[in-house]
């Protein structure tokens, strides 16, 4: 925005709060959500402490971009609850999508008057708020410890203060984790409708299949059993069939390709954010921002319309600072580190950028949602393929490879694995990674499981990222 | 142990012993051995094509999931690790594996078959049970299956000859049948049926249901008066605590997990075979899972109950494997919708664990009491 002077820095949520007044209006007036429900839409553009006093206390600890679009970002993104709740009241449908990771929301958007979240996105709510009482109620059901923080969606389910309760619950099983695949079947024990559908294993080739036919995804590369593929849409067509009856609409060809070519949209610009901010050096753009956008990418926030207009907000700011040679961080050559699943604890990725070093591309588990999505064929097809490119059903050395892939392409130097204590895939992938990672790139690796520690950082894990990025500086020298 | 063996175990340890060097014979005749460990898999398939098929439930233990915790990370399940550190040692029958049946359940069985080639240099042949129930679900099993095929005589495997196929299911929905009568009788004492199970899982079918019988003839007793059920994760040949107890206790137990009853052929719906075709034996094998996995898992609530009031039994064990989620999870609502009191014990192998499982079980049978 030409108008706003501030320079690109990262600041404090208060720092943020007494720059709102500074905010033109004109800018304020564009952001809104729900345009096609409440007429000229609701506004949406509020500070993070304004958020942070809404219960995600974490904001406090972070430190943000300043820039207008990235408030508006992380403003969209915590305002994902108000459009839940707004269109329920208008009578609109909303719909859960569950473990598939970037498909079924392909699918629902294709239906009017309809909005889709993932239940899944809940497994950052305790750390954002920074208390447990989600995960105190998932555990008066069953869900404990032993699981990953997806079970916070299971609490929120019998909250239902981050969302209304759904009208369907469409629920991906079959080559998914433990931890969700039990969280779903609680909820479901809940009295919520589920809808559920398999998604596939994809083993990798072994040497005695010669004579099996493997086919390859168009644009992940992923070679999947021929199978799969019809099977998958089936399954999918399942999704469609589920949502027909739900919505008493049934949905076209036309309709579900219209669906597909707004969600490419999304995809295409996650991808170049991704690729103009991880090449960058310094980034323009801090860790913290790209986690978010890259998350728009499978859940929309709730509403793939708004989302656009945040991501072309956002690579326009970043096209702008590359020009310009300008970055938020404060250290102008800082080392670069590739980051493998979403940390639960997100001043994590602050605390990176206070050391001096920067994320230079990720693999949070959801990579396969940058592909493009095959236009002009069946959509249906199209989405299945996408699918087939999902790390959580392939195997851990896929993902090892993925990430291998990632960290060459930016330049990385290192990579940081960030675990979950209990997650069903963690210990598997770990393993894979570390040693896929050493044979192909010959870079450190570090993992670590994120305990949770509301209201402050872990500090073995501090310790242990202070010494990886001490060890890279090192390995420069 | 508790009580020394009985006789009855005895005879089916010499015979698991029998079995395995007929194991070593087949193998020193070029036959395959194919592992597998989820009773979803149709082992007849594996006899269809020349293969001597293995269900692999024992040998666990702490030194080999020591094993195991030095090639991946601790926070797994104790038997996926046990496994993972016999494989990679090689002891006992895991030596005796030429190729495993690598079948994708659970998500921490689904890993360790894709890392077991890189981990440990074994073969797999991969191959994935869906979760959901529904029959486009079973239909995709059954083309899996048939791929599998494929996958096993490139590797060396015969063609598949589906009389042989026929033949080794008829046999073993027999002896199955056996078992599953004197499970519901409670006739065998619970430490005896436990080791018939497992002679069940590695031994050839054709001449199981005669020995059954044999044994049975001179030791059927009166059914306790008291019986428990047990139900959660597979229990492996060592992972005798909870049956050692309840039978010490004086109770008889029902075992309704998938290392006993559910293992063997279903009577309701009938579960013998008819042609031998690799689709219906998968069918047949797709339908006989009753596992907190299956999506929804309502016909597993539904099994347990169902058998838990044909039975009278007084209490039900849920004993799941740590960090398996599956099961654990469950617990709350094994509470809610048992009508008899629940005990769910989360289980290793670990020293130590003995002692507090035998505290908690006793606790238990005095709140019975």
């Amino acid at each position: 925005m030409s108008s706003w002077s501030y320079p690109p820095a990262r600041i404090t949520a208060g720092e943020w709060d007494a720059l709102m007044k500074e905010i033109p209006a004109g800018f304020e007036e564009k952001c809104r959500f729900l345009r096609q429900v409440v007429p000229g839409g609701v506004s949406y553009l509020h500070s993070p402490r304004h958020y942070s006093c809404r219960g995600d206390r974490l904001l406090e600890r972070l430190k943000f971009d300043s820039s207008l679009e990235a408030l508006r970002l992380w403003a969209f993104l915590f305002s994902e609850k108000d459009r839940l709740f707004t269109a329920k009241e208008r009578g609109w449908k909303i719909v859960a999508a569950m473990k598939d990771l970037g498909q079924v929301p392909i699918l629902t958007y294709a239906y009017p008057e309809t909005l889709t979240f993932y239940a899944d996105e809940l497994w950052w709510a305790p750390c954002f708020a920074e208390e447990t009482r989600l995960l105190d109620e998932a555990a008066r059901l069953g869900a404990g410890e032993e699981l990953c923080f997806v079970r916070a969606a299971l609490g929120a389910m019998v909250t239902l203060d981050y969302f209304p309760p759904p009208d369907l619950c469409i629920a991906g099983v079959g080559a998914c984790c433990d931890d969700f695949s039990a969280v779903m079947q609680l909820i479901e024990g809940l009295g919520y409708p589920v809808l559920w559908w398999e998604m596939p294993a994809r083993p990798d080739p072994s040497d005695t299949e010669g004579a099996v036919e493997y086919n390859r995804t168009p644009y992940g590369g992923s070679l999947y059993r021929a199978e799969a593929l019809p099977f998958l849409e089936e399954q999918l067509h399942s999704v469609i069939a589920g949502m027909d009856e739900l919505t008493g609409v049934a949905a076209t060809p036309a309709m579900l390709g219209e669906s597909l070519n707004l969600f490419n949209g999304i995809r295409r610009r996650i991808s170049e954010l991704r690729d103009l901010v991880y090449s960058g050096r310094p980034p323009p753009l801090p860790g913290l921002e790209m986690f978010l956008a890259e998350f728009i990418a499978i859940h929309t926030c709730a509403e793939p319309e708004e989302s656009i207009y945040v991501l072309d907000g956002l690579i326009e700011l970043v096209r702008g600072r590359l020009e310009r040679g300008e970055s938020p961080l404060e250290n102008p050559d800082p080392v670069r580190v590739f980051w493998v699943t979403p940390p639960t604890d997100a001043s994590l990725i602050t605390l990176l950028e206070d050391l001096g070093g920067c994320i230079a591309g990720t693999e949070y588990l959801i990579s396969h949602a940058f592909l493009p999505l095959s236009t002009g064929g069946d959509p249906v097809r199209a989405v299945a393929e996408n699918c087939l490119d999902d790390c959580m059903t392939g195997t851990p050395a896929f993902r090892a490879r993925r990430v291998v892939e990632g960290a060459r392409r930016y330049g990385a130097e290192g990579v940081i694995i960030s675990g979950i204590f209990g997650a069903s895939h963690c210990p598997w992938d770990e393993g894979a990674i570390r040693r896929i990672v050493r044979e192909e790139l010959g870079i450190p690796v570090i993992s670590f499981d994120v305990p949770y520690s509301p209201g402050r950082q872990n500090e073995q894990v501090v310790n242990r990222i202070e010494g990886f990025v001490e060890l890279l500086r090192a390995l420069r020298s | 142990m508790l009580e020394p063996m009985s006789s009855l175990q005895e005879n089916c340890l010499r015979a698991m012993k029998a079995e395995f060097r007929a194991v070593d014979d087949f193998r020193n005749s070029k036959g395959k051995v194919l592992g597998y460990l989820c009773q979803g898999f149709p082992a007849a398939v594996a006899a269809g094509l020349g293969m001597w098929p293995v269900r692999v439930l024992q040998e666990t233990s702490t030194d080999l999931e020591d094993h195991g915790g030095m090639l991946v990370r601790p926070d797994i399940c104790p038997l996926v690790k046990s496994f993972l550190g016999g494989v990679s040692t090689g002891s006992g029958i895991y030596g005796a594996i030429d190729v495993w049946a690598g079948l994708a359940t659970c998500d921490q069985t689904r890993r360790c078959f894709a890392e077991l080639g890189s981990l440990t240099g074994a073969h797999v042949l991969q191959i994935q049970l869906p979760s959901t129930r529904s029959d486009s679900s079973e239909r995709y099993y059954g083309t899996m299956m048939e791929r599998f095929c494929s996958e096993a005589m490139s590797y060396g495997a015969g063609d598949y000859d589906r009389d042989r196929a026929l033949s080794y299911a008829r046999d073993r929905y027999s002896a199955g049948v056996l078992l599953a009568r004197v499970s519901m009788t409670g006739s065998v004492k619970p430490m005896d049926l436990h080791w018939m199970y497992h002679l069940y899982h590695v031994a050839r079918p054709a001449p199981l249901e005669d020995f059954f019988s044999s044994l049975l003839s001179e030791r059927i007793s009166e059914a306790p008066s008291r019986r428990i059920a047990l139900a959660g994760s597979p229990l492996s040949l060592e992972d005798t605590t909870v049956i050692e107890v309840l039978q010490k206790g004086g109770f008889g137990v029902l075992p309704l997990h998938c290392a006993a009853l559910q293992s063997v052929p279903s009577t309701d719906p009938p579960g013998e075979p008819v042609s031998g075709g690799v689709r219906e034996l998968a069918g047949l094998a797709f339908r006989s899972v009753r596992c907190a996995r299956s999506r929804p898992n309502d016909d597993m609530f539904g099994y347990i109950s169902e058998l838990i009031d044909h039975t009278g039994c007084e209490g039900l064990v849920v004993k799941t494997m740590r960090f398996c989620d599956l099961w654990f999870t469950e617990r709350e609502r094994f509470r809610e919708k048992m009508n008899i009191p629940v005990l769910v014990l989360d289980t290793a192998f670990s020293s130590g664990e003995r002692e507090r499982q035998m505290a908690r079980l006793e606790a238990f049978m005095e709140t019975l009491a």
